[in-house]
């Protein structure tokens, strides 16, 4: 049960989203990291057969996508802007789905109980589409895209939008469900990823920068990571020297977080680092290499894009 | 394998019917029921029949086929549509004949009510020169709908070209004129016939490029 | 923001709606094929000097801007009474209206069908023999007969009676011992018995005679000293341009409005502190102004049209007078539509507001005779280039007409700002609601 991307790219007219990707992608949770405009989502569209390649293969479980109907019973898609027919209810919205995916009467009534229960919409099946919140929505996302039981799930962004305690909801639900399937999902988010997935890509406008471990990415950056305690106005001299990923304190204390090849000064402590500083390491690097312009800073936590 | 896909798409009709189709089925049905408080259904000469079918019954190949792709306009919808295994384009046709079909039957059903109200006419040629002039009108309806990706758009044309007729005639159009009947003459009818045909299809095919393209 | 800036964004955003570019095809659609194609022949006439020409289908026109000669010989047609037309039309009107019991009349310039009770309906029966010597049932199976010989279902020798010619469903044969006289003392009876407005009241319209030499240098004076060429096309000109706006800003309006629908920032726009009033007038001038100077643009071809061709007879000519005809029969009609149109879309959140101007263009459309009586029409008709006098006697009429239309738009658009007022405040969905907005749609 693999997903195996050979070479792939697309172009859309002059502008190449992706750029000679190859991937192999085994059962489990696997994600795929990049900020926003990177390539992710034209890359999950191909790989649902949503979208034509420029050049290269891409096989889903040994079958290639040119072959998008056979395809298509084997993977269930949640999109970034998931929505279903508003007026329509939750139980006869998973119906006409399952009826698309091909699914016979029986196995539909038997299946939809099944999804609605694992997530947790089983007393929601009247509801219409439009009074669902943003959480239940999301759930009810991955319902239709388990429905038919494919073998393999593609979850776009998939807690965009939900709050912290959904958040967690979603992310076990998934893990739940990688269990015996391939789930791809995408995100620029890095916690979503930390905890969840064994193995992570990272796309840097539409080039592949990492595949593999989570572990091997955050050795990479070991003896990279430095923590200082300093004064105010010293942090943003700082700043604009190196890459700050964290910025914690008050007043005229503050504890700053660095990302440097080398010790970059004297108070200077080396410290583990975390998943986002891998990340952002690993995006430096690229930079570093002279390939575009956008600098990227980090302000304790999540990671922002400043152009 | 066939038979498998016949069932599938049975259910896919009676479920699109609830989605989409019974309110245009509902709003041209009244569009109908509404003709004797404006025009007079009675012991109409097979000229006046034709002004009032072509000119005001026709009007409901606008309603019924229009408004086809309206259910999946949104971006998140539509996606998620498209990602099943039944293809989106199947699905179109399925509306599309609902439509069609619903033009035909009920363009019948009216002239029907008509006779029966004492007006004279041909019942087949009629039927087929205002479900034509319909059918027309509908499909260009969904082609500017469909280029454009706005169903208000997708109105407004049909309603330019009705206008275009009532106002200079044949002069312009000429074999594509919609009001025909009324000098007893079908040939123009075929003509809109088949441009509805080729509309269909070419709007189906535009959506078709414009998914895989997006 | 400064309203004048906003209202330059609106413009702006409007202007690359691709429904704006369609609206502008119409216009020009509709001002090229229906008003610029005749122009252009009646310049060249004027050119010739001909007053009466006869067009591609055999149909003899006049042009008025001509002074006419005796030696003309033909100066057009009037409405008149005359006898050996009116009385068949108006036979043909009664067997239909008898046949059914129904008799239209029109009490509010609204179609009502009146029944007409047992005594008043034998009594009409009657009548209709008297004129023309058939009764209904017989007349029943003359037209059967000439339908079925029309489909060819039986053949012409059948009934030696029985003529067909052509279609003439409109006219029956008057019994031949009836005066005019006579006809008319029922008419007046029909006319008691169903009401006002019927069928057989105005007996001058079901016929037509030629217009007199005399009368007609009558009208040429006043039409070119009094109203002068360019008021004339300028008329004609609204009249076109009036069918265009009183429907198509809506398609323009509604798309525009729920635009904000589309993009998902409807809840974005709840929570701006533009005042609703200051936003919605400038999407409402924005819209108007974009729809309405386009029509300014076309009155310079037109009136540039006139003005050469008119140069040559030496007739005066008032250069303004498209852009004034514009601003007064038509900004009102544009501004009608604009603000009905937004008002019911901001209520309803649907398209329905197309809807019902349509249906409101439709009625119109069917209602108004196509030159005179403006009284209620939101847009108005004005089919030709003569009619003058009609329209100086409509003057008052369409000037209090277009005040109220420009009243009752401001009031709309009033209205629709109260009510985004009261979205924005949450008290429209029945229950106070804050208004949340996502994070990731900042």
């Amino acid at each position: 049960m693999e997903i195996i991307i050979d070479n792939l790219t697309k172009k859309f007219g002059d502008k190449i989203a992706l750029d000679d990707i190859s991937l192999v992608v085994g059962q489990g949770m696997f994600g795929l990291l990049g900020q926003n405009g990177a390539g992710k989502t034209t890359l999950m569209r191909i790989i649902t057969t949503l979208l034509n390649k420029t050049a290269g293969e891409v096989t889903v479980c040994g079958i290639p996508v040119e072959k998008s109907g056979e395809v298509r019973r084997m993977v269930g898609y949640l999109p970034q802007d998931f929505d279903l027919y508003p007026g329509m209810r939750v139980g006869d919205a998973l119906d006409y789905l399952g009826i698309l995916s091909g699914m016979d009467r029986k196995t539909r009534k038997g299946n939809i109980q099944k999804v609605l229960r694992q997530v947790n919409l089983s007393n929601c099946k009247n509801l219409k589409v439009k009074a669902l919140s943003g959480g239940m929505k999301r759930r009810l996302g991955i319902a239709q895209a388990i429905l038919h039981d494919p073998k393999v799930l593609i979850v776009d962004e998939p807690t965009a939008g939900l709050d912290p305690e959904e958040r967690i909801r979603f992310r076990n639900l998934l893990s739940e469900l990688a269990k015996d399937r391939i789930v791809m999902l995408s995100t620029h988010i890095v916690e979503d990823i930390q905890s969840t997935c064994e193995n992570i890509a990272i796309l840097d406008q539409g080039k592949l920068l990492y595949q593999g471990s989570v572990q091997e990415l955050m050795m990479s950056a070991r003896e990279h990571v430095f923590t200082a305690a300093v004064n105010k106005d010293a942090a943003d001299a700082i700043k604009e020297q190196y890459l700050v990923t964290g910025l914690t304190g008050y007043g005229n204390e503050v504890n700053i977080r660095i990302l440097a090849e080398e010790k970059p000064f004297e108070e200077a402590v080396v410290c583990e680092p975390t998943m986002e500083d891998a990340y952002m390491y690993r995006l430096q690097q690229e930079k570093t290499k002279g390939k575009y312009e956008s600098k990227i800073v980090g302000t304790g936590g999540a990671a922002h894009e400043v152009h | 394998m066939e038979k498998e896909d016949l069932s599938r798409y049975l259910w896919i009709v009676s479920k699109n019917f609830w989605l989409s189709h019974v309110l245009n089925l509902l709003l041209s049905g009244v569009f109908l029921l509404i003709t004797p408080l404006i025009f007079g259904i009675n012991d109409l000469e097979p000229a006046e029949a034709a002004r009032l079918l072509e000119q005001y019954t026709a009007i409901i190949g606008i309603f019924l086929l229009t408004p086809i792709f309206r259910p999946e306009g949104q971006k998140g919808i539509r996606e998620v549509i498209e990602s099943k295994y039944t293809s989106q384009t199947g699905i179109y046709l399925v509306r599309i004949l609902m439509a069609v079909l619903t033009m035909a039957a009920y363009i019948l059903v009216f002239i029907l009510w008509l006779r029966a109200n004492n007006s004279m006419l041909p019942v087949l040629e009629y039927t087929f020169g205002t479900f034509a002039t319909s059918f027309f009108l509908g499909s260009l309806g969904l082609l500017a709908y469909g280029i454009s990706d706005q169903i208000i758009l997708g109105y407004m044309i049909p309603f330019v070209y009705i206008l275009f007729n009532l106002f200079t005639g044949s002069r312009y159009v000429k074999n594509f004129y919609l009001y025909s009947l009324r000098k007893g003459s079908l040939k123009e009818k075929y003509w809109l016939l088949a441009s509805a045909i080729l509309m269909v299809t070419l709007t189906l095919i535009i959506k078709w490029v414009y998914s895989k393209r997006r | 923001m400064k309203f004048i800036d906003l209202v330059w964004q609106e413009c702006r955003m409007i202007g690359k709606s691709i429904l704006y570019f369609a609206f502008l095809f119409v216009l020009l659609l509709f001002f090229s094929s229906q008003y610029a194609a005749d122009r252009a022949s009646d310049l060249e006439n004027i050119a010739s000097g001909n007053r009466v020409t006869i067009n591609q289908y055999g149909e003899k026109s006049i042009n008025p801007f001509i002074e006419p000669k005796e030696t003309d010989g033909f100066y057009g047609y009037k409405m008149a009474e005359v006898p050996e037309q009116v009385m068949p039309r108006v036979a043909a009107a009664l067997y239909r209206e008898c046949r059914d019991n129904k008799y239209a009349s029109y009490p509010y310039r609204f179609i009502k069908w009146v029944k007409l009770g047992k005594d008043k309906q034998e009594r009409a029966e009657e009548i209709f023999q008297e004129i023309t010597g058939y009764t209904i049932s017989e007349y029943n199976g003359i037209v059967k007969k000439k339908y079925q010989m029309q489909q060819g279902e039986i053949s012409e020798n059948g009934d030696e009676n029985i003529t067909v010619d052509n279609t003439r469903f409109y006219e029956i044969p008057i019994s031949e011992t009836l005066t005019y006289q006579q006809f008319k003392e029922r008419m007046l009876e029909l006319e008691e018995m169903i009401g006002p407005e019927s069928s057989y009241s105005d007996l001058e319209r079901y016929g037509r005679e030629e217009i007199s030499y005399e009368d007609a240098v009558k009208e040429y004076d006043g039409l070119v000293q009094k109203d002068k060429v360019s008021g004339a096309y300028a008329r004609l000109f609204c009249d076109y341009m009036g069918i265009v706006l009183a429907i198509f800003p809506a398609f323009v309006a509604v798309a525009y409005v729920r635009r904000d629908k589309r993009a998902g920032i409807r809840e974005l726009v709840y929570s701006r502190q533009i005042p609703s009033i200051k936003l919605i007038g400038a999407r409402y001038l924005a819209l108007v102004l974009m729809m309405f100077l386009p029509v300014l643009v076309l009155c310079i071809p037109a009136t540039q049209e006139i003005y050469s061709g008119v140069k040559l007879l030496g007739l005066p000519i008032d250069v303004l007078a498209f852009f004034k005809y514009s601003i007064t029969w038509l900004l009102p009609t544009l501004m009608f539509t604009v603000s009905l149109s937004y008002f019911l879309t901001e209520l309803t959140q649907t398209a329905i507001g197309i809807l019902v101007q349509g249906a409101l263009w439709f009625l119109t459309l069917i209602r108004t005779p196509l030159v005179g009586e403006y009284e209620w029409s939101f847009f108005l008709r004005h089919n030709s280039i003569g009619g003058y006098a009609a329209y100086k006697a409509g003057v008052n009429e369409i000037l209090i007409n277009r005040i109220a239309y420009v009243i009752v738009s401001i009031g709309l658009v009033l209205m629709t700002s109260a009510l985004l007022a009261r979205k924005r405040k949450g008290r429209w969905y029945g229950k106070r609601r804050s208004v949340k907005v996502p994070l990731d749609r900042q």
